[in-house]
């Protein structure tokens, strides 16, 4: 990487991001770099201001509290029915969106893919110590996590079938740790200090 | 925009303890502190302005509701931050549910930030629809993200803070998600 491309990418990046980091980018989404202008540019656009808030906003507000203490008024709060009617409508577009997710999050191989390369069926299986959840993310599905389910025996299992390719990936436990499928081995680095495997199909 | 990590003065604790007593002056005094950099953040998540003002009065209602239950272990600005990026959180889910094309926004509340130049002025105002379209459609949690970095202008130490995430995670999703939002925007231009 040029030293202009480098300053390119560390203007989108920041300074928090080291040089070999950046380099790792690049490799992995070559793409990136050919845009990173682009991106820096449109991402500092938001930052030129903000309309003021209207000059009563405090009055209004100190108007709009509640004329008991904040304590009582939760309680209260809890059974006057316009509260029940809003944790009845919240509960219910909650309940849809979760389904809608559940629907949105069902593995499907990319159409162009699955005419143009032969899926193969891959099970995953982990039993992580201690996690309520786990996902499965990388660079088959363009590391947006696909849940397991939890087996009687305690461990996380799915099969999708995937295009033949090599991909990287890891688990997700409880949507915040990354670590990689150790029954699979063949790890590579990820470039931020942490290791994803290795799947070749 | 301030700091989620600035350190609260002795007046604030005093305010928000009087608060916790029901002193609604103090609770005015908290909000007249706080308002202006809280509806900044809300403003640049949903870039709306009679919405984010919206948010912002929400954001304080609920915090006046539940201040009896802040202890101190946070910052109170924290917790104010944390209160309204749960509330972007629901909006912007609501908002993916709804599908709305970001091209609907009103053309006045993308303008009018922009600098001088009437055509600066136009091609900012369709970048910055471009750009925050493609940021709905991005999985939630490199969206949220790319906007409290880019949007909110965090440290990474700050979103470390606030998503409860290691370091390495954070670059990690920075770097995942600006793939997607380049693929993102990359489909929307061949889609116009």
């Amino acid at each position: 990487m040029n030293p202009e491309e480098l300053k390119t990418l560390r203007a989108l990046l920041g300074e928090d991001f080291s040089l070999k980091e950046i380099e790792e980018m690049a490799q992995q989404d070559p793409g990136l770099l050919s845009s990173a202008s682009v991106l820096s540019e449109a991402l500092r656009i938001p930052k030129a201001g903000t309309p003021p808030l209207s000059p009563n906003f405090t009055a209004k507000l100190l108007g709009a509290l509640p004329m008991r203490s904040p304590w009582l008024r939760g309680w209260e709060g809890l059974f006057n029915w316009k509260s029940l009617s809003w944790v009845g409508a919240a509960a219910a577009f909650f309940g849809l969106a979760y389904l809608g997710y559940q629907l949105i999050q069902a593995p499907e191989p990319p159409i162009a893919q699955v005419q143009e390369q032969k899926l193969q069926k891959v099970h995953f299986r982990t039993h992580p110590a201690q996690a309520q959840s786990v996902s499965v993310a990388g660079d088959f599905n363009q590391w947006v996590p696909w849940p397991l389910t939890k087996q009687a025996d305690g461990s996380f299992a799915g099969e999708w079938e995937i295009p033949e390719g090599s991909y990287a990936y890891s688990y997700l436990l409880d949507g915040n740790r990354w670590v990689p499928d150790e029954a699979r081995g063949n790890t590579i680095e990820d470039g931020f200090g942490k290791k994803n495997t290795l799947l070749n199909l | 925009l301030k700091t989620i990590l600035e350190p609260e003065t002795a007046a604030e604790w005093e305010w928000v303890r009087l608060c916790q007593k029901g002193d609604r002056e103090a609770f005015a005094a908290l909000v007249d502190l706080h308002k202006s950099w809280i509806h900044a953040h809300l403003y640049r998540w949903v870039q709306q302005r009679e919405l984010a003002e919206d948010m912002t009065q929400e954001v304080f209602l609920r915090a006046f509701a539940r201040i009896k239950k802040f202890r101190g272990e946070a910052k109170f600005s924290t917790w104010l931050f944390q209160i309204a990026l749960n509330m972007a959180r629901d909006h912007w889910r609501s908002a993916e549910r709804r599908k709305s094309d970001p091209r609907s926004m009103e053309e006045g509340e993308l303008a009018d930030t922009a600098t001088p130049s009437a055509e600066t002025q136009l091609g900012e105002g369709q970048s910055r629809r471009r750009v925050f379209g493609a940021l709905q459609g991005l999985p939630e949690i490199y969206r949220e993200t790319l906007m409290l970095r880019y949007y909110s202008e965090l440290s990474l130490d700050e979103i470390c803070q606030i998503q409860g995430q290691g370091l390495s995670n954070v670059k990690m999703r920075i770097a995942r998600g600006l793939g997607h939002l380049r693929k993102k925007m990359e489909e929307q231009k061949d889609e116009s």
